[in-house]
């Protein structure tokens, strides 16, 4: 009776003791991937700042034939060390909107990119004669601003201003600062269920190793079962968006922690494994058992 | 003893398959609410059966189709339309009055702008009743536009009829302003440009909007086909 429920509760607190790994591996490989430092090196290993200045002369190329501003007033003034400034500043604000921190809204003038302006509009004065008055400034202005706009636009690689827009960062922000506090919780709920399993069990030869061993297998098993099917499928490549910069930047992110999750599920089930066959060697050397006697 | 040892031994083999089929359990229970919405957010978001790369520059296929410019069978008041595809050239406007000599295509999207005046896919196909609308850049094919007045004459053609129309009303509107590019009931033909301004166009739009006073669809052409 008393085995029956000892064996009982061991199970009950090995799923208890599962959910926890599971929600501690997430944390974990939360914490290290979703941040600012990850996201801003994931853009330059796969060549995010090129693919945004490409996007920007599709863009001023095709709207030429209305601005009749030639692409190449905007782009000479560019290059991928400035768009990836800007890239970094965006993803710097959109982590802070995350920790409800302040963000940084200073103006990111550029020198190069407000002479080519002018020079093409003065040029273009001189050429067919325009009076410089107020109108010529203001859409000197405009033509500045707007060009500042689609560059932060276009560098908004994991797009945080529509996030914002659609209240969805605020909801993100939430779950976003309660990690820290979650993830703590589940790893002290991890090592206490451990040290409850080991007591009770602690009348048979390590089997605590044997309900531990199987709850981590089980919650490394959990966790490999869709990340295999995301890596074999290819999952993230249908990711809807096409725009190269902002394909680019989730797929990999998505990528990056999946195969985090994979890793690491992959050692968890392998100590779960090693403990239970441990237990299983330990077990087998049983002091109690006496070769029967043959008369 | 030894049938309690038994007993032990598959107790400790069952165990984990126990606790996997309950963590199972608990899963499924717990995503049977949320899996609709999940199931929908996950297909929106991952929609691309193909999973194309983006830089595979596999988007639009222009058309350059030939428009039958001279025919001298007969034709009919009434008939049937071919409908063109995204990026189809299907038609070309003329004015006799102006030089005006535009080729049209079906859809409307900044590539094809490059290449001559787009009929916007939301509207009428030319031939059909209601509002047909059609516009170009005003630096490029629609340079002429403003130059329009009402009693021109402007003729469209395309491979299964040719459509003559009469400038009726000059417009001007904002861009943001769907008044004259909506739907119609009547059987009509927008045309509309950007309004130049100090370096490129405004947000002003300027066109004109004229009304159907032939349709000679090609009966010739369809007995072929036949």
């Amino acid at each position: 009776m008393k085995n029956a429920l000892t064996y009982i509760c061991s199970i009950i607190i090995s799923v208890i003791l599962v959910f926890t790994v599971i929600s501690s591996v997430f944390g974990v490989v939360g914490k290290i991937h979703v941040s600012e430092e990850r996201f801003t090196s994931l853009a330059v290993e796969n060549d995010v700042p090129e693919k945004v200045y490409s996007e920007l002369e599709k863009y001023f190329s095709n709207r030429s034939s209305s601005t009749s501003i030639p692409a190449n007033v905007y782009m000479d003034a560019i290059d991928t060390e400035y768009l990836t400034f800007i890239i970094n500043r965006n993803i710097h604000n959109g982590f802070a909107a995350l920790n409800s921190e302040s963000t940084e809204n200073s103006v990111i003038d550029n020198p190069s990119l407000n002479a080519s302006i002018e020079d093409f509009f003065n040029a273009y004065a001189e050429e067919t004669g325009c009076e410089k008055d107020d109108k010529f400034n203001k859409k000197l202005e405009d033509t500045k601003s707007s060009a500042y706009n689609v560059i932060i636009d276009q560098c908004d690689i994991y797009k945080f201003n529509a996030l914002e827009k659609h209240g969805v960062l605020s909801k993100l922000a939430f779950f976003y600062s309660k990690l820290d506090i979650v993830l703590l919780i589940c790893v002290g709920a991890c090592f206490a269920l451990t040290i409850l399993l080991t007591l009770l069990n602690s009348g048979t030869k390590a089997g605590g190793m044997f309900w531990i061993g199987i709850s981590l297998a089980i919650a490394g098993i959990i966790i490999i079962v869709p990340c295999s099917y995301f890596i074999v499928s290819d999952y993230f490549s249908a990711f809807t968006i096409k725009q190269p910069q902002i394909y680019t930047a989730y797929t990999s992110t998505l990528n990056a922690l999946n195969k985090a999750m994979f890793s690491t599920s992959i050692c968890i089930m392998t100590i779960g494994l090693c403990l239970t066959i441990i237990y299983r060697v330990l077990a087998c050397e049983n002091p109690d058992v006496k070769p029967a006697k043959v008369d | 003893m030894s049938k309690k040892r038994s007993y032990s031994t598959a107790a400790h083999i069952a165990a984990p398959f126990i606790v996997l089929a309950i963590c199972t359990g608990i899963i499924s229970a717990a995503l049977i609410k949320p899996a609709d919405k999940l199931k929908v957010y996950a297909n929106l978001a991952f929609m691309d059966s193909l999973k194309s790369d983006p830089s595979d520059n596999s988007g639009l296929v222009v058309r350059e189709n030939e428009i039958i410019s001279t025919y001298d069978g007969k034709t009919s008041k009434t008939g049937e339309v071919i409908r063109p595809k995204f990026g189809e050239l299907y038609a070309e406007i003329k004015s006799s009055r102006l030089d005006l000599d535009v080729p049209v295509y079906w859809g409307s999207n900044a590539e094809l702008l490059e290449h001559g005046a787009c009929n916007s896919s939301s509207s009428a196909v030319v031939g059909t009743e209601g509002n047909t609308v059609i516009s170009a850049h005003a630096d490029t094919f629609f340079a002429e536009l403003e130059k329009l007045k009402e009693g021109d004459v402007l003729t469209i053609r395309t491979n299964y009829g040719k459509f003559t129309y009469k400038v009726k009303e000059l417009i001007t509107f904002n861009s943001s302003d769907r008044k004259y590019i909506a739907p119609t009931e009547d059987t009509r033909l927008t045309l509309y440009t950007c309004k130049k301004d100090l370096l490129g166009s405004s947000a002003i739009r300027i066109g004109v909007i004229c009304e159907l006073t032939k349709s000679e669809f090609y009966t010739d052409i369809e007995e072929e086909t036949e």
